[in-house]
């Protein structure tokens, strides 16, 4: 026994030169990606971008991070035109900090502020269904009883510099997830059928796909997303674990192409491990970065959808 | 620039001699043993799961026909549960057939029913892999949408395992997560208003975790999932265990609570093409899982 984990010991050793070797070599030989605005095959029509804050930085240093990435995501997808955003992180940053988001207009010349139009606030749907299916906008007040909010819509229009691609180019919904909007929404929503079909006791309950489709993604639902970049705050620590999902809504990533970058900052991370942490994470830590933005594009791009067949 | 390279093409040359002679000689068997049981000295997960995508581009690059391609997946879908088996996974499951790919050829369709029939019997009989290893089989997903023959296989295959129960291999077809995660919604309510006749209580409890306990697959006895991994470059779920592998760790509270490891599910998007997949794309899977939880008990250790 202690002979074989010598041999494991050993084992790890020679696959961290393994690994570090073939990530020095790509690091070398990645090629850059496409600019920003060149035109690409395919563009998303719905970008999510899924943080992952790091437990070993404070929490000032990611809520940094996290929100100047969100602006920077929002200024790009106005000039790729991509139309709708989500952005998420499973301890709800992003909503607790929601007033910086609505002061997106610093990125801009004050000629072009864009403007944060209206914004609508999603609850699971707790009451009874067919109060649900009416267009019913909550109000706030009634916030505390029913419970934690599932997420935030923001209309955000186009600056009018960058409309010259299409008519809808610029304009942008921008949806701030949170964990309730993960797997409690489908909970929610069993609730709410539960209560209805409780009503018309004489009723076999028989859902289908597209009932719960209509639930979970329609009109007060939340659209699939059919990109998603998963940044994680500390890259190069990350680096060593593959990717996780952590709690994003599972319903709608059926067909999501996913987009990670791992050779952010990995040197670094890995000539810095003895120094503290609060010096670190300053110099660790980082933002969604454009050339980051414009690989991932690249990348959606390049997919191939098959669809099962 | 050209020292790395050179090294690299150097150390790939290395390995793919060492890869070629453990191939040709009666050593290799041993040497795999002998790898496994080295690995197995650390952490392994309990369950792993497998998108096993990419045997019709395998058969078009290597100029065989499509049927031939899934002939070679399921000889991979062997090597591969031996593997596992070996490691002591507790729970393997694998994507075998999605309900959308009804929508494939009609030649292919059927084709894939027939070996559906004959390998699942196969797998089962006497002697072979399933009873070797005393591996109970569940088929998770729609039987319903199968003809009857593979039905009826199904049904056989399942009972020659019953009694097995060191580990468990889930193959899923005809299966969709979305269909898994509706059909756990509709029993979790129908439980609810069986139980509490004219009790709301039982309604107002229904979380997360009942439904998540009424997923099918949780149902025939599978764990958490720890890994999950899709062969040949596709960065997508395609409607695989969706639920299974976006669990909820919060990370800032995480010092506060009864950590447990590993309640992440690590998703891996191999660049091999299935039938080719094999220990050797296995192995870095295994040291990145191992990793990962020496990582997160050094953390909680650290913080205590």
């Amino acid at each position: 026994m202690v002979l074989a984990y010598l041999c494991l010991a050993l084992l790890h050793a020679v696959y961290s030169l393994v690994v570090l070797s073939i990530s020095f070599f790509k690091h070398l030989t990645r090629p850059n990606p496409l600019p920003l605005n060149a035109s690409r095959r395919r563009v998303p029509q719905h970008l999510a971008v899924l943080f992952v804050p790091e437990t070993d930085f404070d929490q000032g240093t990611n809520e940094h991070c996290i929100l100047e990435s969100v602006q920077r995501a929002i200024l790009w997808c106005q000039q790729v035109g991509i139309p709708q955003l989500s952005v998420y992180d499973a301890d709800d940053i992003i909503l607790n900090n929601i007033g910086s988001i609505e002061r997106v207009p610093t990125l801009y010349s004050s000629s072009q502020e864009p403007k944060v139009d209206r914004e609508r606030i999603h609850y699971p749907p707790t009451p009874p269904l067919s109060d649900y299916a009416e267009s019913r906008p909550l109000s706030p007040s009634e916030d505390s009883a029913i419970g934690q909010k599932s997420f935030i819509t923001l209309a955000i229009s186009s600056p009018r510099a960058t409309t010259r691609h299409s008519k809808n180019s610029g304009s942008l919904t921008l949806h701030i997830l949170t964990r309730e909007a993960s797997k409690p929404a489908i909970a929610a929503m069993t609730r709410s059928i539960a209560r209805a079909e409780r009503k018309n006791a004489k009723s076999q309950t028989k859902l289908s796909i597209s009932t719960l489709e209509a639930h979970l993604e329609g009109k007060h639902g939340l659209s699939p997303p059919n990109f998603m970049i998963l940044h994680p705050i500390h890259p190069s620590k990350y680096h060593r674990s593959p990717i996780e999902l952590h709690g994003y809504p599972p319903w709608q990533i059926r067909l999501t192409e996913i987009y990670c970058n791992r050779f952010r900052k990995q040197y670094e991370g890995r000539l810095m491990w003895f120094l503290p942490s609060h010096v670190s994470s300053a110099l660790l830590s980082s933002s969604l970065t454009e050339w980051e933005f414009r690989e991932a594009l690249d990348q959606f791009a390049g997919a191939e959808m098959r669809l099962g067949k | 620039m050209a020292t790395p390279s050179s090294l690299l093409l150097f150390i790939a040359s290395l390995l793919h001699l060492l890869q070629w002679i453990l191939e040709k000689s009666q050593a290799t068997r041993l040497a795999q043993r002998l790898l496994l049981w080295v690995l197995a000295a650390g952490p392994i997960p309990q369950h792993v799961a497998f998108v096993m995508d990419g045997n019709r581009r395998y058969a078009r690059s290597k100029g065989k026909i499509v049927q031939e391609g899934h002939g070679d997946g399921y000889m991979a879908l062997r090597r591969v549960l031996e593997i596992c088996l070996r490691l002591n996974v507790r729970c393997v499951s694998v994507y075998a057939f999605a309900i959308d790919n009804f929508k494939r050829s009609p030649d292919e369709v059927e084709a894939l029913m027939y070996l559906a029939e004959s390998k699942l019997l196969e797998l089962c009989a006497h002697g072979n892999l399933l009873q070797e290893y005393d591996v109970r089989l569940n088929v998770i997903g729609r039987t319903e949408l199968f003809p009857e023959y593979v039905q009826k296989a199904v049904v056989k295959a399942e009972g020659m395992t019953r009694k097995n129960n060191r580990s468990i291999l889930n193959v899923c077809m005809p299966y969709s997560s979305r269909d898994e995660m509706t059909a756990a919604v509709e029993s979790s309510i129908r439980e609810a208003l069986e139980k509490g006749d004219n009790d709301l209580s039982t309604i107002e409890n229904i979380t997360e975790d009942t439904i998540n306990s009424h997923l099918m697959s949780v149902q025939r006895g599978s764990p958490p999932l720890d890994i999950l991994v899709r062969t040949s470059g596709v960065k997508r779920l395609s409607d695989y265990m969706l639920w299974q592998a976006s669990p909820v760790r919060s990370i800032m509270n995480h010092a506060l609570r009864p950590v447990q490891c590993c309640e992440n599910t690590q998703i891996h998007f191999n660049k091999t093409y299935w039938p080719d997949f094999g220990l050797f794309d296995f192995v870095p899977i295994i040291l990145k899982w191992q990793r990962s939880v020496w990582f997160r008990q050094y953390e909680v250790s650290s913080r205590r």
